[in-house]
């Protein structure tokens, strides 16, 4: 593979070479091994993955790497969250929605030789289900990862035939496919397992388009390509995750060419970037909604008006712009846009102060209505702002009349106090999404189900509870659209949150990078099509 | 002597003691747990409780030091809360890149300052005092990350002479038995390697070395200054000893007693204080590791490596008080 010589790498390597010359006169040599090669691809990541074990960490940085070493047996659909047929060539499901018939895809093995039948991949649903198996993931140390999540319905697990296995769930879950794409859903070798035992999350092996090789903690995941992936051979020989701890150190490695895709691109530095004719910005509406919760069984958020209000009062579009550079959405709907079911009819709250004010004095509230937010210390995923939001949102409030005073605490601390019927103020609340189906967004954040642990603004509505029943029992997409475009009217209408933002996704990559697309989950799926000029 | 040994080695299991005690109680005085930072929002009652247990944190607090305690006596530190790999491996597996990172500053900082110390004392007042004492107090001053940022923007952003950061070129495989990378180059027989090795170190050290170059100069000078002035210098001199052969031998190693106090505490705090330039150049090391730990709450991993550190602050002070007595016949008497 050709690479262009630009003037910097070879000013360097004139340096190594000329240095080398001098070593050689002394004993040492500078031969051509040194440089990086030339079929590698670099992505910089800001922090170390925590273990690659998919069902037994939760780490986003582990995510990125595990993307690339397994497969699920469910795949996105590239650039998008549609569920299609990932390790299974096909599948089929029930017209009740209780069985699942998967045909696994035929001549796939893992990375250690196993070969992907019906059998391995059972012996992998084992380890995560069943207890007394002998590889139990339970027995490798802290498992923090989605078997719940994805599997609390199944009833049954069997083999058909060699190449055919079978879910039977207790209750129709439409979301199930959905969730089995997921990286966290990663097909592990049960051999590899066995023989790795407690240390297998240090060892992954799956069936990925790459192989893992080495990890050096807080360096590097080195991978090389997998010659017999059944997705055709990656068309980059090696793939390395390197970390750049501090974002100005990852922007000159970018510049000088050491890195090719930036994951953890900091929005800080976007504008240095743009400013680079080699650098391109990805962006994507990211699988993430941030705003302010209203405890909605508390005056006077019980009255919908009030909660109207502060969505009127809020300039969601400026805050935007100002704080959040231009890389963020403004909530139209509870949805982000890169949903599926997105309802791209609905308008959200636009910014009308005055409308603001008389909602409040509809409401009975007086000028001067004292309140808090709670804003949690530091940045997240959905809010990479972290408590300046909450501040924006202070000003806003202000300038209704409500006496809105800021109150941060550590994210853990947060999370109690939110959860407690006992917190009477409004707080920052934020969602990232799980595995790209709207049930995880509209039911985990407003369903009556998940008070308090996600619903965490305690709204309570029979009838927007009854559209998720039907939503998860039903097998037809359309229907699903319907019924979750339905949710979105009746969620926004009764707002529960100062519908903020949704982040967009922001990637800086080479321009030798070809090929790479964006996820809205974030993960690097499809990797083997990407490759360098 | 070996009273003096024993009475260090003393102090130094009191020190470990208190240090263990100190970090345990305040790692859990902090605010927030490591079980709620790994599940976040999606942390349920159920789920948090179960993953405390497993991580063992439901006992209660007296509990688990004990446990902490019985097993770093036998060397067991525990597991890491986050990636669950052996705690004081951890630490083992770090360290070598602050102490090569440490050495190899310290080496520039004294190979240079000292020289630079002594010359500017000789020609205090001249030009040259003022040459070299000048930068010193700009070298004391600078703020660490700003320099190391500026260096990467000069010397590999713009010249394109050096790398941006890490250890080796990406995509190399070497194995590392020790851990230093100059060393494992040298034993894998790979000769550029070596050289890379070198190119990878050459900014973060002359970066880590700023502020100790600068203050082994200052302190050089002075102490330099303090001695030239001394009746046994002029006895020396009265009794027609060469000047270099004063300057040496009477000056420089009298001045040289308080340098290697500065040096001993610039190197204990080098190898638990590099975390700027580790940052700033991506190296994995001992100071990254620590914070990484810390923001995770990740408990044995930041009571392995501050009992590690503790001792290592310990030893290198005592291998300073024991250098005392090579230098200074005095102290060795005592």
């Amino acid at each position: 593979m050709s690479r262009t010589l630009t003037r910097r790498s070879f000013a360097r390597r004139s340096f190594a070479l000329g240095s080398g010359a001098v070593l050689s006169g002394i004993g040492l040599a500078a031969p051509s091994e040194a440089a990086q090669p030339a079929d590698t691809l670099v992505v910089g990541i800001a922090a170390d993955p925590t273990g690659f074990d998919p069902e037994a960490v939760l780490n986003n940085t582990s995510g990125f790497v595990m993307a690339t070493v397994f497969d699920s047996l469910m795949k996105y659909k590239p650039g998008t969250t549609d569920p299609v047929a990932g390790l299974a060539e096909s599948y089929t499901v029930s017209p009740d929605g209780l069985t699942y018939t998967f045909r696994l895809r035929p001549n796939v093995t893992f990375h250690d030789g196993t070969a992907l039948n019906a059998r391995s991949y059972l012996a992998g649903i084992d380890r995560l289900l069943n207890k007394k198996s002998p590889i139990s993931i339970f027995n490798t140390g802290p498992v923090e990862g989605y078997i719940d999540f994805t599997y609390g319905s199944v009833a049954s697990y069997t083999a058909r035939d060699d190449m055919t296995v079978v879910f039977v769930l207790r209750a129709p879950n439409a979301p199930f496919l959905t969730s089995l794409a997921m990286v966290w859903n990663g097909v592990v070798s049960p051999a590899a397992a066995a023989q790795y035992g407690q240390d297998f999350r240090q060892h992954p092996v799956g069936t990925g388009p790459y192989i893992f090789r080495e990890w050096r903690p807080r360096d590097a995941i080195l991978l090389d390509a997998n010659p017999h992936y059944w997705n055709g051979k990656p068309r980059i020989g090696k793939l390395v995750f390197k970390e750049y701890p501090d974002p100005s150190a990852g922007l000159l490695a970018l510049k000088s060419g050491d890195m090719q895709i930036w994951a953890d691109t900091s929005t800080e530095l976007l504008p240095a970037i743009g400013a680079d004719h080699d650098l391109e910005i990805l962006t994507q509406p990211g699988l993430a909604t941030s705003g302010v919760g209203m405890p909605c069984d508390t005056p006077p958020f019980t009255d919908v008006r009030v909660r109207q209000a502060f969505n009127y009062a809020v300039d969601k579009s400026a805050i935007d712009k100002a704080l959040y550079k231009g890389l963020a959405q403004m909530m139209t709907s509870p949805l982000p846009a890169s949903e599926w079911s997105f309802d791209a009819s609905l308008k959200g709250y636009p910014y009308d102060p005055a409308k603001a004010k008389s909602l409040l004095a509809a409401a009975g509230v007086a000028p001067g209505f004292p309140i808090e937010i709670l804003a949690y210390n530091s940045g997240r995923g959905y809010n990479p702002i972290g408590p300046d939001l909450a501040v924006a949102v202070q000003g806003y409030l202000e300038k209704v009349g409500i006496k809105a005073t800021v109150r941060k605490i550590e994210f853990g601390a947060y999370l109690t106090t939110i959860r407690s019927s006992q917190y009477k103020g409004i707080f920052l609340v934020g969602w990232t999404g799980d595995n790209g189906d709207p049930d995880n967004f509209l039911n985990a954040l407003y369903g009556g189900t998940n008070i308090p642990v996600t619903n965490t603004v305690r709204y309570r509505n029979p009838a927007l509870d009854a559209l998720f029943v039907k939503g998860l029992q039903s097998n037809s997409y359309a229907e699903r659209v319907k019924i979750y475009q339905q949710a979105q009217r009746i969620i926004l209408d009764a707002a529960p949150w100062i519908f903020i933002n949704s982040v967009l996704q922001a990637r800086a990559i080479s321009k030798r990078v070809l090929g790479y697309r964006l996820n809205p989950t974030q993960m690097f799926f499809d990797m083997e099509k990407v490759s360098l000029a | 002597m070996l009273d003096y040994l024993a009475g260090r080695f003393g102090q130094l299991l009191l020190v470990l003691f208190g240090v263990s005690v100190v970090v345990f109680v305040t790692m859990h005085l902090l605010p927030g747990d490591v079980a709620t930072l790994l599940l976040g929002d999606r942390a349920t009652a159920a789920s948090l409780a179960r993953l405390r247990h497993q991580l063992g944190l439901d006992q209660p607090v007296i509990v688990q030091y004990w446990r902490f305690l019985a097993g770093a006596l036998s060397g067991d530190f525990g597991t890491s809360l986050r990636d669950n790999r052996p705690a004081f491996g951890e630490v083992l597996a770090a360290f070598p890149v602050t102490l090569e990172l440490t050495l190899s500053a310290l080496l520039l900082a004294v190979t240079i300052g000292v020289p630079l110390g002594v010359v500017a004392a000789l020609k205090e007042g001249t030009w040259i005092d003022t040459a070299i004492t000048t930068p010193t107090l700009f070298g004391v001053s600078m703020p660490v990350f700003w320099l190391g940022l500026m260096a990467l923007l000069l010397f590999s952003e713009k010249l394109g002479w050096l790398p941006v950061g890490g250890m080796m070129p990406i995509g190399i495989h070497m194995a590392r038995p020790t851990g230093l990378s100059i060393v494992d180059a040298a034993l894998s027989g790979r000769a550029a390697l070596v050289w890379q090795a070198v190119l990878h170190l050459i900014l973060p050290a002359a970066t880590l070395a700023t502020i100790p170059l600068a203050l082994i100069t200052r302190i050089t000078r002075g102490e330099m200054l303090a001695s030239m002035h001394l009746e046994y210098v002029r006895t020396a001199r009265a009794k027609g000893l060469p000047e270099g052969r004063v300057i040496r031998a009477h000056i420089l190693r009298n001045a040289l007693i308080p340098v290697l106090t500065v040096i001993g505490l610039q190197l204990g705090l080098l190898l638990s204080g590099a975390v700027l330039t580790e940052t700033i150049f991506s190296l994995p090391g001992l100071g990254r590791l620590m914070v990484d730990a810390i923001l995770a709450r990740d408990y044995p991993v930041v009571q392995a490596g501050a009992v590690f550190v503790a001792t290592v602050f310990v030893l290198v002070n005592l291998g300073v008080d024991l250098c005392y007595a090579v230098l200074d016949p005095r102290i060795r008497r005592q």
